[in-house]
């Protein structure tokens, strides 16, 4: 079948299977997106992507499910304002992840920053699960988060200080 | 091998014709634990499919003075985020349990209660509540305890030639709401479960209590937990035992195994530690 949908801002079109996953989609018609495809099973969180604005398993979305829908990856979230100001929060609590989860770890960052209360730390540690990587300590990514908030904050509000 | 035809239906109505006529297609709700269990890069699947995606009637989500209707397709992480107050406590941690959040944005209420291989997370939860379900075929509607979708082997019962609807969850205090996760908490595996516990107190004395376990298989024993009510808070420690005693020796009749007595145990002593502390309060 042929699957029309948005990735990262531009209407794009492929053929796949109506049962293929999107990940393998993806991985295979779109490698500029940097989408990785693992485990297949929904653990290791290599294919985490925004679908119409909410974190998602790519490897648990079927293509057929796609059609019409916005997909954002974690290599494009990153190269946003929103993306670059998270990356630069990660720079500044010296969070130091792996070339492999950096950009969904980014991804889900964005996403805590969104919130309006304000992630709390079990929040932050909850999503963060999404992503199965241990190359950075849970705690590392909490400081991540709030440097990031506080980075946000300064630039928002610069007469702040 | 056949390319799958899948249909997107928009109506409760449409779905249940598409049903009709295409009585071996999979329903395909979150999708999630279909595309889980079958790990490779292009997963066998039934040549038909009905996505239930489109359809809004699923997705409503309803409520009363007494009690919340959450429509099949209402997703894990929606229900964990409905907030305190307008879901009973023990469902809302039950679903914010579930997996990750990139699953639980795709995971669904519908998808949880009717797995065919385990009991989903929330099922001791939702039996615990006397959450009843609405099915619809082509005979008309019924409605079901929650409950009884677990068979006298232990194993899941599920409803052919219908779907689910809506779930109906009633809301009732509660003075204890216990909810843990047996074995590890990210994804299910033939060691894990979710145990639920559910207490009130009138009067200084237990007025009502349930507990069950979900996992491969589903543990509840209504005889037990009508022993104990009406005996007088704190529970004395011989009553605590013959509850025990009474419990291992309904699932030991029915041919459980030992492990998952155990666990059933264990997570009890934890509740009714939990009892005693909230008394003491």
């Amino acid at each position: 079948m042929t699957i029309d949908f948005i990735l990262d801002g531009a209407d794009v079109s492929c053929r796949a299977r109506a049962t293929d996953r999107l990940s393998d989609v993806l991985a295979q018609e779109f490698p500029e997106a940097g989408v990785g495809s693992d485990c297949r099973a929904g653990r290791c969180g290599r294919c985490v992507v925004l679908m119409d604005g909410k974190l998602v398993l790519s490897c648990l979305v079927p293509a057929f499910r796609v059609r019409g829908a916005e997909i954002v990856s974690p290599r494009a979230y990153a190269r946003t304002e929103e993306g670059e100001s998270v990356a630069a929060g990660f720079a500044r609590a010296g969070v130091a992840a792996c070339e492999f989860c950096t950009p969904q770890r980014v991804l889900i960052a964005g996403l805590l920053l969104e919130e309006a209360a304000g992630a709390s730390e079990r929040r932050i540690l909850e999503a963060m699960q999404t992503v199965q990587c241990r190359c950075v300590e849970p705690s590392a990514l909490v400081r991540g988060v709030r440097a990031a908030v506080e980075l946000r904050s300064e630039r928002k509000w610069p007469h702040a200080r | 091998m056949r390319v799958s035809e899948v249909f997107a239906p928009t109506s409760l109505i449409e779905t249940l014709g598409l049903l009709r006529k295409h009585e071996d297609a999979l329903v395909w709700a979150g999708g999630t634990e279909i595309l889980r269990l079958r790990v490779g890069r292009r997963p066998e699947l039934p040549p038909t499919i009905v996505s239930l995606d489109k359809v809004p009637e699923l997705r409503a989500i309803g409520r009363s003075d007494r009690a919340l209707d959450l429509g099949a397709m209402v997703s894990l992480a929606q229900l964990a985020a409905l907030g305190e107050g307008a879901v009973p406590e023990a469902l809302a941690e039950a679903a914010a349990g579930v997996g990750t959040e990139g699953l639980r944005n795709l995971a669904t209420l519908g998808g949880n209660l009717l797995g065919r291989e385990r009991f989903g997370d929330l099922f001791a939860a939702l039996a615990c509540l006397d959450a009843i379900a609405e099915f619809r075929g082509a005979s008309g509607s019924r409605w079901m305890a929650v409950g009884r979708l677990a068979g006298r082997d232990r194993k899941p019962l599920v409803p052919t030639g219908e779907i689910l609807v809506r779930v109906r969850v009633p809301f009732d205090p509660w003075d204890l709401s216990l909810v843990r996760k047996i074995g590890y908490p990210l994804w299910p595996a033939a060691d894990t479960g979710v145990f639920t516990c559910l207490a009130r107190a009138a009067k200084g004395s237990l007025y009502e209590f349930r507990a069950a376990l979900g996992g491969p298989l589903f543990l509840r024993d209504r005889e037990t937990e009508t022993g104990l009510i009406g005996k007088r808070l704190p529970l004395q420690r011989r009553e605590i035992e013959a509850a025990r005693q009474s419990w291992r020796a309904r699932f030991e009749e029915d041919g459980v195994g030992a492990p998952w007595i155990e666990r059933f145990l264990a997570a009890v002593d934890e509740s009714f530690d939990a009892l005693r502390a909230g008394v003491a309060r």
